[in-house]
């Protein structure tokens, strides 16, 4: 017979509002083998747990069951309790009667009975519930960090200063990210590529540091500890090893196409590094353009290359590597094509592979009567960087003249659930102000209005640094724009200032818009290759939005910098840092202990369909072959690796001939649970 | 026709690549057909085919059956279009090696909805409702078929739906569950339809499980009830629409009304067809990044 104990938890008032929890106490001491009840105001406080050992060893109790909050909370508290007091950790379940009771219903009657149904289910699965023993297992010491960004950058030199080995895949030729494209930057206006170039280099010269720089990750396999990434290092036609950098090829190649780094403002060579401070300093051959991959004419970048560098035939090449914890820093775009409703018009190259259905429906409709001189922020970033094609003078794209007047116009695409997306894009008020900034002390004369909604300035000096825009000769129109015409050579901003309450007309030189942060046109594909969970938007999700902020859904795989969510520079190097921590605490032990509430097949029943197989997503079911007692092949049946399951149940779910139990949620335990509720539905 | 089966049917006897040939035999009594197992090539003369050959042959490859286990090695079997599609599903379920297997495709024009209904021949009041938008009256996967394959186009989907389906699609809720209560009142669990099924393969059924026993053995409205839902959702992406489980039920419910549906929704949410490629996994248990999400709330 069972010696059950049961102990229900009133949670202050947060359950005993809405459960009596004496009723369900008394309840659960008329049940078969319940020994022992209590109904206490705080289960997880220190005395509460005291109870809780107290009982388990003077009653010699084999089962015990926590009616209490979510096993998410404290599921572990009471499994670390009843191991330090004697009892198998298996044997303690939690019956979840806060987070699906008590703060869902109103009516303590409802709550009371709810709560006992809750718990009865529990008392009956536990008398199936086996002792189990956790596995121990292996920990791979390196880390990978997907993107190399400055939120890449960052993470992967906490980690090497901390001396863990750490690989970043870069899927362009250089690191840097958005960050390279800045020019100055908010609240200080200090040069971007000045503080940036140097972590570059550093992250370039460290010894534990590897950089995969054209590399993706195409899968990953294995789980917390004992991750396995396979990498795509995509062909550069140039041999990394052989290449000095010295650029005579970029510097002769006679072809040229749109440059991405500089938004399509101007043109890059065939052959090229994306900015001259580019890490690596390797050149890659874009392939789609070639014309001696393409068509084989050409072939100059191999002539004038000192050290024999360029390898037409190059393929790409699979690596495959271990590691125990992975950071994704994959940063964020502007959101494509908000021109419409504006008139304007995007470089073909821009065009995102993956679009979101609201993106789609921004598409422009026709390229006719567009706006050449409307460009995004990014865009003025590269018009006032001093490495830019403009060498810093603000030109406008159209005539290369210098704008007397520029209209910024804030939340385009923000706010707006019908044109973008409903959420602030949070830096959008900071960089137009800044814009304003680089645009008065680089044209003097010139005249610079803002169309906003309201200016969100929470941080440390970015309040200050409003006023200052203001000061040096911003006008701030409160109001939206209704529309952009072209007028000659001048664009028509028709706005409304809803302060006055008037309209206003103003004709600009140029405009520039504060675009909405989206992330990366691939970031559901990434999230799907990594396992990680990601929101509406695309955007990866946290695992908790205030206690677990950097780490993602799945064990060993955090989160840092922009593809999380909306984030300027300050904010991105701290979640960035923060991964780096996490993953030290990770790696500061040698080996992982391991649930063992993991998948066994029964290999007699098993029909060898491989549907498990199929289904699981850690990779963790192999096909093996039984023999008889003389070593001839008798079947084929699955089996589950303890090491890489991850409990999930799935394989249980897809196996028809139940021929898969997961340990600690058994065949036998479910339907107990179940029965246990009951009622003939038919 | 025939007789070009029955001359290939022999050869590969007797130059021993197969050893046993599955096919249609005259049956007890003029309306019937019986399946028949030759192993001597002077039997080939026995086989026959026409719209009375109404049994899925495939039955006999699963492994479940002893027949598999007879130590033969390869197997020729008589394959009319919608027999065809259930042996490329065992193939794609790792029930079968394609190699194990000749497939001696036969044209098809229809077969009766029950050997009861023959009147010598095949017309609309007795033609099996599968027969009906058919796609594979040509077979699609063979190793012999007699004459020309014409081009056939296989991307829509196939099979008209029945007309009960439909019928009873059109009930309210409440209508279309009161006539399976009273219909499931008939069926006293004899698991004709599992037996006859080509596909239900499993070693153990749940059905049969005892710790725990998830479907009740009793043949009251509960365990009647749990055993052919579970059926249904078990074959989900899976039947491939011989309609033998119907024709098997002594008690005359028309089980595989749940599976034509099933197959139904298969097809509209995954465009997937079971039975047309030897390779892909049913839609239950592979995901793909374009796969409709509109019904998760
Ligand atoms: C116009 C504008 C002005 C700004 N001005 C300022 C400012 O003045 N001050 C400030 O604090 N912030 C500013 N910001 C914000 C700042 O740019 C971001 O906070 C910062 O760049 C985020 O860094 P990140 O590393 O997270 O992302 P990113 O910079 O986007 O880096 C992501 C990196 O990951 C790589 N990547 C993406 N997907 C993959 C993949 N699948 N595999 C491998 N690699 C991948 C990308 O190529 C890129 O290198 C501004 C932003 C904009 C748009
Ligand atoms: S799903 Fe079940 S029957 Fe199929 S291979 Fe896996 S364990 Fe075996
Ligand atoms: S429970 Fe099954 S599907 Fe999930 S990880 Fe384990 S073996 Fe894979
Ligand atoms: S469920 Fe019925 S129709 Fe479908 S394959 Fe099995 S026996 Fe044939």
């Amino acid at each position: 017979m069972a010696k059950i104990g049961v102990f229900v938890c009133q949670c202050g008032n947060n359950i005993a509002r809405t459960v009596d929890t004496a009723e369900v106490a008394k309840y659960c001491s008329e049940q078969d083998g319940v020994v022992h009840v209590e109904d206490y105001k705080f289960m997880c406080s220190a005395p509460g747990q005291e109870m809780f050992k107290k009982a388990i060893k003077e009653k010699g109790l084999d089962a015990c069951i926590v009616s209490a909050c979510s096993p998410k909370m404290h599921e572990a508290t009471f499994r670390n309790a009843a191991e330090a007091a004697g009892l198998n950790p298996f044997k303690v379940e939690i019956a979840n009667i806060r987070e699906q009771c008590s703060w869902v219903h109103d009516d303590k009657e409802v709550g009371t009975v709810k709560s006992k149904d809750l718990t009865k289910m529990m008392i009956e699965r536990i008398k199936f519930n086996k002792p189990l023993e956790r596995y121990v297992m292996p920990l791979t010491k390196r880390a990978l960090v997907v993107g190399g960004g400055i939120a890449g950058i960052q993470a992967a030199l906490d980690l090497a200063q901390a001396g863990v080995d750490v690989h970043i895949v870069e899927r362009e030729p250089s690191l840097g990210g958005n960050m390279a494209r800045l020019s100055e930057t908010f609240p200080t206006l200090d040069c971007s590529q000045c503080i940036m170039t140097p972590r570059m280099v550093e992250v370039q010269n460290h010894p534990l540091i590897t950089v995969h720089a054209y590399a993706e990750l195409e899968q990953l396999s294995g789980f917390i500890g004992n991750f396995r990434a396979r990498i795509r290092q995509k062909a550069k036609f140039v041999i990394d090893d052989l290449c000095t950098g010295c650029g005579e090829c970029w510097e002769k190649c006679p072809f040229s196409t749109e440059s991405e780094f500089e938004m399509g403002l101007v043109k890059r060579p065939i052959i090229y590094i994306p900015f001259p401070q580019a890490v690596p300093t390797v050149p890659v051959i874009d392939k789609t353009e070639c014309p001696k991959i393409l068509k084989d004419k050409c072939g100059l970048c191999a002539d004038v290359c000192g050290p024999d560098c360029i390898d037409f035939t190059q393929q790409d090449e699979i690596k495959e590597i271990d590691f125990g914890a992975i950071i994704v820093a994959t940063g964020f775009q502007l959101m494509p094509n908000v021109y419409r409703e504006y008139g304007g018009w995007r470089p073909p190259h821009m065009t995102p592979k993956k679009l979101t259905a609201k993106m789609r429906k921004a598409l422009p409709r026709s390229d006719a009567g567009r706006l050449v001189d409307v460009i995004n922020g990014l865009e003025f970033e590269r018009l006032a960087s001093a490495s830019g094609p403009t060498g810093g003078q603000i030109r406008r794209p159209s005539d290369g003249k210098i704008p007397e007047v520029v209209v910024f116009i804030a939340c385009v695409g923000s706010r707006d659930c019908n044109k973008g997306v409903e959420y602030c894009s949070k830096i959008c008020c900071m960089y137009t102000a800044k814009h304003t900034m680089l645009y008065q002390h680089a044209v003097h004369h010139g005249k610079s209005y803002v169309f906003y909604m309201d200016i969100r300035a929470g941080g440390k000096g970015y309040e200050e640094f409003i006023n200052r825009a203001q000061d040096e000769g911003a006008q701030y129109i409160r109001g939206r724009v209704s529309r952009l015409t072209k007028k000659g050579e001048k664009i028509l901003v028709k706005g409304a200032d809803t302060l006055t309450g008037q309209a206003v007309d103003v004709e600009a030189d140029m405009v520039v818009l504060a675009t909405a942060m989206v992330p990366q046109g691939d970031s559901e594909q990434v999230a799907q290759t990594l396992g990680i969970g990601y929101d509406k938007h695309g955007f990866f999700s946290e695992q908790h939005p205030k206690l677990m902020p950097v780490e993602s859904s799945t064990g060993g795989i955090f989160l840092a910098g922009a593809c999380q969510s909306v984030k300027d520079i300050p904010e991105t190097v701290a979640q960035a840092s923060a991964t780096a921590a996490k993953v030290l605490a990770l790696f500061s032990k040698d080996e992982m202990m391991r649930d063992p509430e993991v998948a066994i097949v029964d290999q007699e029943k098993c029909m060898n369909c491989w549907d498990c197989v199929t289904v699981c997503p850690y990779l963790a079911i192999d096909r093996v072959e039984l023999k008889d007692r003389n070593g001839n092949f008798r079947k084929w049946a699955a089996y589950v690796n303890p090491g890489l399951c991850q409990g999930c149940g799935i394989c249980n779910t897809a196996c028809r001939s139940k021929s898969i139990e997961l340990m600690g949620y058994t065949n036998e335990q479910v339907y107990a649970q179940i029965t246990a509720f009951g009622g003939d539905i038919i | 026709m025939i007789e070009a089966i029955r001359n290939q049917a022999r050869l590969l006897l007797e130059n021993g690549d197969v050893d046993v040939v599955i096919g249609y035999a005259e049956g007890s009594d003029p309306s019937r057909t019986t399946p028949i197992f030759i192993r001597k090539a002077e039997d080939v003369e026995k086989l026959i085919y026409d719209p009375r050959c109404i049994n899925s042959l495939p039955l006999y490859l699963n492994k479940r059956h002893e027949y598999t286990r007879k130590g033969w090695k390869k197997t020729a079997i008589i394959g009319k279009g919608c027999d065809i599609r259930a042996i490329v599903q065992l193939i794609a379920e790792n029930q079968l090696k394609r190699d194990e297997i000749y497939i001696l495709g036969v044209p098809c024009e229809g077969v009766v909805s029950h050997p009861e209904k023959w009147d010598g021949s095949l017309h609309d009041g007795n033609r099996a409702s599968k027969c009906i938008g058919c796609d594979v009256m040509t077979p699609h996967e063979t190793d012999f078929f007699p004459g020309d394959k014409p081009d056939v186009d296989r991307s829509t989907p196939y099979e008209a739906t029945s007309k009960n389906v439909a019928t009873l699609m059109e009930l309210e809720l409440d209508k279309r569950f009161a006539f399976w209560r009273t219909d499931f009142d008939r069926c006293f669990k004899c698991y004709a339809c599992r037996e006859v099924c080509p596909h239900c393969s499993c070693n153990t059924c749940i059905t049969d499980e005892t710790t725990p026993s998830w479907i009740d053995p009793a043949a009251h409205k509960k365990g009647v009830f749990s055993w052919h839902l579970t059926r249904a959702m078990h074959l989900v992406g899976r039947c491939t629409g011989c309609g033998e489980c119907t024709r098997a039920c002594p008690m005359g419910i028309q089980v595989d009304l749940f599976n034509q549906r099933m197959k139904e929704v298969v097809q509209e949410s995954y465009s997937y067809k079971p039975g047309y490629s030897l390779e892909d996994k049913h839609p239950l248990i592979t995901y793909k990044v374009d796969d409709r999400e509109d019904f998760i709330k």
